[in-house]
């Protein structure tokens, strides 16, 4: 059951939530672009004046309640981006004359960084200032794209994606200066996250196979050891406080995730759908608890993942569809409450 | 109203926390927020879904 209020037809395809419970959504409605703020108590939002047709790919809030968003017109290769105020009014950003753009993300501040795909198939990323002055960065790829871009607390990028048939990944500084990460292996970047001691991780494809590696504060790639070799993809990744990762996607058309111990140590989920699908919503907590969601067999699965890999579902979702996204700022909130009330 | 889609217990480490999947909730603090709305999921069921994941403790 959806929350009240959401478009009859379309998708959902990015949520994100701060520490104060607001939140926001972006995907369609129709074949037209939908967004929409999120209250605590489930009450929605809608934002007007979106691209329209058009998909909103990437969505973020910052802590008090303003939000940015981002997507475009695939067909016709037009990227969107747009700041939200707290009221959800869109103040359209100006963007290069084509592309799109696949991740949004706050950082140094109030600022916003957009990334995706630019004019010529060349990577386009940008800060936003908080009265939407777009400054696009220099030195990324002539030939690729930015797919995600993470930010810390303490202002650590991390933009991930492709250059050339390359998997390509960067910081970025607060001057907009890109720093790449070098010797990494053919295949896509899809995924980065960085902590606040600005450790990264970074996943998606290499040579057809899942692929996924830790990045040093030093900007030192490692790649992790022991992932399927089947036919996959790693679709999402989180890093956390301690160093402990979490890798998701797919391996042999099926769910596939792991924790990964800041040694590199695998610790794969155990239990998930066994039916055609994927593993892609994920928000790892402080404690090393999950939430994790994707599609088997055409239909949704949310359930919250232990350390130990240990599953316990979440039912009566949807008949029908998928978990795109997951986004969690308190799950410490209920493990540490519960557990310091039980002590 | 609590409009409850499901009801998780977990147990680990002596400590019990619920989970509830819902659609909305009038339980509120004094800012007008919900501070047991602990995440937000999003996709697709047979149309656009979202919905938040309230801690029931």
């Amino acid at each position: 059951m959806e929350l009240p209020g959401l478009p009859a037809e379309g998708l959902t395809y990015r949520v994100a939530m701060n520490s104060s419970g607001k939140a926001i959504i972006g995907g369609t409605e129709g074949l037209n672009a939908y967004a929409a703020l999120v209250s605590s108590r489930g009450e929605l939002t809608p934002i007007m004046g979106l691209i329209a047709p058009g998909e909103i790919y990437t969505v973020a809030i910052d802590g008090s309640g303003k939000g940015i968003i981002g997507g475009g017109h695939a067909d016709s290769s037009v990227p969107y981006a747009a700041l939200i105020s707290f009221k959800g009014e869109a103040k359209s950003l100006h963007l290069p004359p084509g592309g799109l753009i696949y991740s949004v993300t706050f950082g140094f501040s109030r600022n916003g960084i957009i990334g995706g795909k630019g004019p010529l198939n060349s990577a386009y990323a940008a800060f936003v200032s908080p009265k939407g002055v777009v400054t696009p960065l220099a030195g990324l790829p002539a030939i690729g794209a930015i797919f995600w871009i993470s930010a810390s607390n303490s202002d650590n990028i991390l933009i991930g994606g492709q250059d050339n048939d390359s998997v390509y990944a960067a910081f970025v500084s607060r001057s907009g200066s890109v720093k790449p990460i070098v010797n990494l292996p053919q295949g896509i970047n899809y995924s980065v996250a960085i902590n606040n001691g600005g450790a990264g991780i970074m996943g998606g494809t290499s040579h057809s196979q899942p692929y996924a590696a830790f990045v040093s504060p030093e900007g030192i790639a490692t790649g992790i050891e022991g992932l399927p070799t089947t036919e996959g993809i790693i679709y999402n990744v989180a890093i956390n406080p301690s160093g402990t990762g979490l890798i998701a996607g797919l391996s042999a058309s099926r769910p596939y995730g792991a924790f990964v111990a800041p040694n590199g140590v695998l610790t794969p989920i155990q239990g998930l759908p066994l039916g055609e699908g994927f593993l892609d919503g994920i928000a790892l907590d402080r404690s090393g608890y999950a939430l994790v969601g994707g599609e088997s067999d055409g239909g949704p699965f949310l359930a919250l993942a232990s350390p130990d890999g240990q599953l316990t579902y979440l039912d009566e979702l949807p008949e029908n569809g998928a978990i795109n996204s997951i986004s969690s700022s308190r799950l410490h909130q209920i493990i540490s409450e519960r557990g310091n009330s039980e002590k | 109203m609590r409009n409850f889609l499901t009801v998780l217990n977990f147990v680990k480490n002596l400590s019990v926390c619920s989970l509830v999947v819902i659609a909305s909730s009038s339980g509120t603090d004094l800012f007008g927020e919900n501070p047991n709305s602990i995440a937000i999921i999003g996709g697709q069921g047979d149309a656009p879904y979202a919905a938040l994941v309230r801690s029931d403790l």
